[in-house]
């Protein structure tokens, strides 16, 4: 009877749960640490909190950003070659005055692709989508002596993902 | 005599059931503590932490992070200290690599010359424009 009851807890059954257990423990942890950390959002908000600093100085519009010249990477001190087709970067800027009238044209850069799949994801759920940052800003710019208010809306998006380099 | 022994067989096969058991937990607990501290979590966490404080750092300053955790789990592969932390600047990328399998990079994007050191368990980045 007591040979039994010991063959009954060393039985193959008792194992196989052992291995079920553990095999479950071992994916879980696999799964939760293979999932990374996600800074999209907060790289979108760094990048688009970079843009608002160097247009906005101060609640006052930096002089040159009327300027049809005015470029966006050496202002805001931004790697340019960043900033080609797959890039995982997106900057949209737009400056309409209290009317709603254009004061200058868009500025474009980075990968248009990943603003649409910004709008997706809010739709739909989309885990490896890019993630936007949108701000408004409201600044004051000179203008024939007058002090007027000028509304800088700026979208910045970011996809980059962490990459696994073989040797350094 | 014949009791004592059975007695004798039900308590060493209840042992080695819990011995069993025991040893599978701790292996079970080892393994999932050894992949929270594991080499990669750290060097993805470090890679993206420094290259998003980069990014939103102002240039002409010096940051500093606590890396003394980095330097534990560095030692613990046999990885030299000077070898931990590469900024790429013609990538625009930070490579952190805590053994000697490789390592993890994230870019940043912005135009700064970047140079790091490690001293007194802290990683410096030297911002300038």
């Amino acid at each position: 009877m007591n040979k039994r009851g010991g063959e009954k807890w060393l039985s193959v059954w008792w194992f196989f749960v052992l291995v079920v257990i553990g095999g479950a423990v071992v994916i879980g942890v696999l799964v939760y640490y293979s999932a990374g950390i996600d800074t999209r959002s907060l790289e979108a908000d760094v990048l688009a909190e970079r843009i608002t600093r160097c247009i906005n100085d101060g609640s006052y519009l930096n002089p040159n950003f009327l300027n049809q010249d005015f470029d966006v990477f050496s202002e805001c001190n931004i790697n340019k070659d960043l900033f080609g087709m797959g890039s995982p970067y997106y900057i949209e800027i737009n400056a309409k005055d209290i009317d709603g009238n254009s004061k200058r044209s868009e500025i474009i850069e980075g990968d248009s692709s990943l603003k649409q799949d910004c709008e997706i994801g809010q739709s739909v759920k989309a885990e490896s989508y890019a993630k936007c940052v949108k701000r408004d800003e409201l600044v004051f710019y000179s203008k024939d002596g007058k002090l007027e208010k000028i509304r800088v809306s700026i979208i910045a998006a970011s996809n980059q993902e962490i990459k696994k380099v073989a040797v350094i | 005599m014949e009791k004592n022994k059975k007695a004798s067989s039900e308590l060493l096969s209840t042992s080695l059931f819990f011995l069993l058991n025991l040893i599978f937990i701790v292996l079970l607990l080892t393994f999932v503590n050894n992949a929270s501290k594991g080499a990669f979590v750290y060097e993805e966490m470090y890679a993206k932490q420094i290259a998003l404080l980069i990014d939103n750092a102002e240039p002409g300053t010096t940051v500093f992070i606590d890396f003394s955790r980095a330097l534990e789990i560095a030692k613990g592969n046999n990885k030299k200290t000077e070898d931990i932390v590469k900024i790429d600047k013609e990538k625009n990328e930070v490579i952190v690599s805590l053994s000697n399998r490789g390592g993890h990079s994230f870019q940043y994007f912005s135009d700064y010359k970047v140079s790091s050191y490690i001293g007194n368990n802290k990683l410096g980045l030297v911002i300038e424009k």
